[in-house]
C-alpha cells in the first residue's frame, strides 16, 4: 500500500509564514504528509511546524537547499509516496492552488509539473536582475537541452513516483530546480507547466540576497553549459517503469 | 641531447619521489588509491632519466630546441594530471559527506508529539 502525497517545504527562518503554508497544504490535500526541511533556523520555525502537525528534518545550512530537497526525495522514495510536492515556505505560492497542479499528474498527462508565475497574471513580479537571470537560464535550457519552460526557477515542483525513483536512485544527483528539469526531460519524462499565482512576500526577508542570487545564476549557467555532452555522448540510461 | 647531469637529476628526483610516496603510503599518511598519480609521476621521472630518447622525441615533436625544457613540459603536465585527480577525489568526498548529512537528517526526523 503506497501512501499518497508527500509535501516538502524547505525553510530557513520562516516562523511567521510557515504555519499558514502547512495549514493551507493540509487543508487542500487531504491525507498528505508534510515534511519541513529546515536548515537549523534561528527562530521558532521548528516549533511552529511541529505545532501545525508537520514532521521536521533538519539539515545544515552549508549543504544548501539542494541537499534538503534531495533528502525529501529520498524520504518520498523510501516512504513509497506516489506524489512529491515541493513548495516554498514563504507562503508566496498559495497552497490552495497546489491541488490544481496535481491534476495533470493524476490524469497521467505529465510526470513533472512546475508551477509557473509567468503563465498568467501573478501578483508578484520579480525585479529586473531576477527577471534577466530567469530568462537567461530559460533561454539556455531551450537552446542546450531543448526543453521549453517559462519559470525554470520556480520553487513549486511536483513529481510522480517514477520521477522520484529516477532522482532517488541516482547516487550522483545533485538537485537544483534547473537541473531537475533537464534531467527529467532527458530521461523522457513529460514536463508540464501550470499557472500558479505568486503573492508578494508577506513576512521577513528572503534568504536569497542579490549576492546569492547572482551566484545561483552563475553556478547554474556554468552547470548548464558544462552538462551539454561534447565528448562521449551517453545514451539515455534510465528506462521508464511501466505502470 | 640530454646531458648526463640532467639525466642523473631526473633519475634521482624520480627515485627520491618514489621513496617518499612509498613511505607515506606505508605510514598510512596517503590512502593508497590517492597515491596512484604520484606513483605514475615519479615513474615518469625515472623513465626520463633512464631513457633520454623519450624526452628527445617529445622535444622534437613539440618543436622544443632546448631538450631539457621538455622535462619541464612533462613535469607541468604531470602536475596538472595530479591536480585534476585531486579535484575528482574532492568531489567524491563532497558527495559522500552530503550523503551522510542526508541520511543523518532523515534519522533525526522530529515528529509532532500528539
Amino acid at each position: 500500500m503506497s501512501k499518497e502525497i508527500l509535501v516538502i517545504i524547505p525553510s530557513l527562518n520562516e516562523e511567521k509564514a510557515i504555519g499558514a503554508v502547512i495549514d493551507g497544504v493540509k487543508k487542500t490535500l487531504e491525507g498528505c504528509d508534510v515534511l519541513v526541511m529546515d536548515a537549523y533556523s534561528r527562530d521558532n520555525t521548528v516549533a511552529v511546524s511541529l505545532a501545525h502537525g508537520a514532521e521536521v528534518v533538519q539539515l545544515d545550512k552549508a549543504f544548501g537547499i539542494a541537499a534538503a530537497v534531495e533528502a525529501g526525495i529520498l524520504a518520498a522514495y523510501r516512504g513509497n509516496y506516489r506524489y512529491l510536492v515541493r513548495i516554498d515556505a514563504d507562503g508566496q505560492h498559495p497552497p490552495s492552488e497546489v491541488k490544481k497542479l496535481l491534476a495533470p499528474l493524476i490524469s497521467g498527462e505529465a510526470d513533472f509539473v512546475i508551477g509557473s508565475r509567468f503563465l498568467g497574471d501573478a501578483d508578484y513580479s520579480p525585479n529586473l536582475l531576477r527577471n534577466v537571470s530567469i530568462s537567461t537560464i530559460c533561454f539556455l535550457l531551450r537552446v542546450l537541452h531543448h526543453v521549453k519552460i517559462t519559470d525554470c526557477t520556480s520553487g513549486c515542483q511536483i513529481y510522480t513516483r517514477e520521477v522520484i525513483e529516477f532522482f532517488a536512485r541516482d547516487k550522483n544527483f545533485e538537485y537544483s530546480e534547473i537541473r531537475a528539469i533537464w534531467m527529467a526531460h532527458k530521461a523522457g519524462f513529460k514536463i508540464k507547466e501550470e499557472f500558479i499565482n505568486m503573492a508578494p512576500r508577506l513576512h521577513g526577508e528572503s534568504s536569497f540576497s542579490p549576492m546569492v542570487a547572482f551566484f545561483y545564476m552563475f553556478k547554474n549557467i556554468v552547470d548548464l553549459i558544462l552538462s551539454v555532452p561534447i565528448v562521449l555522448k551517453k545514451p539515455i540510461r534510465i528506462k521508464r517503469s511501466t505502470t | 641531447m640530454l646531458s648526463l647531469k640532467a639525466r642523473l637529476i631526473s633519475l634521482i628526483l624520480g627515485v627520491a619521489f618514489l621513496a617518499l610516496v612509498s613511505l607515506l603510503v606505508r605510514r598510512r599518511r596517503i590512502y593508497n588509491i590517492y597515491a596512484i598519480t604520484w606513483f605514475l609521476f615519479s615513474l615518469l621521472f625515472i623513465t626520463m632519466g633512464l631513457f633520454p630518447g623519450f624526452v628527445e622525441t617529445l622535444a622534437a615533436m613539440l618543436g622544443i630546441y632546448f631538450t631539457p625544457a621538455a622535462i619541464l613540459v612533462v613535469a607541468v603536465g604531470g602536475t596538472m594530471a595530479i591536480v585534476l585527480h585531486l579535484s575528482i577525489i574532492v568531489s567524491e568526498q563532497h558527495k559522500q559527506i552530503r550523503q551522510f548529512e542526508k541520511e543523518i537528517a532523515l534519522l533525526k526526523k522530529e515528529t509532532p508529539s500528539a
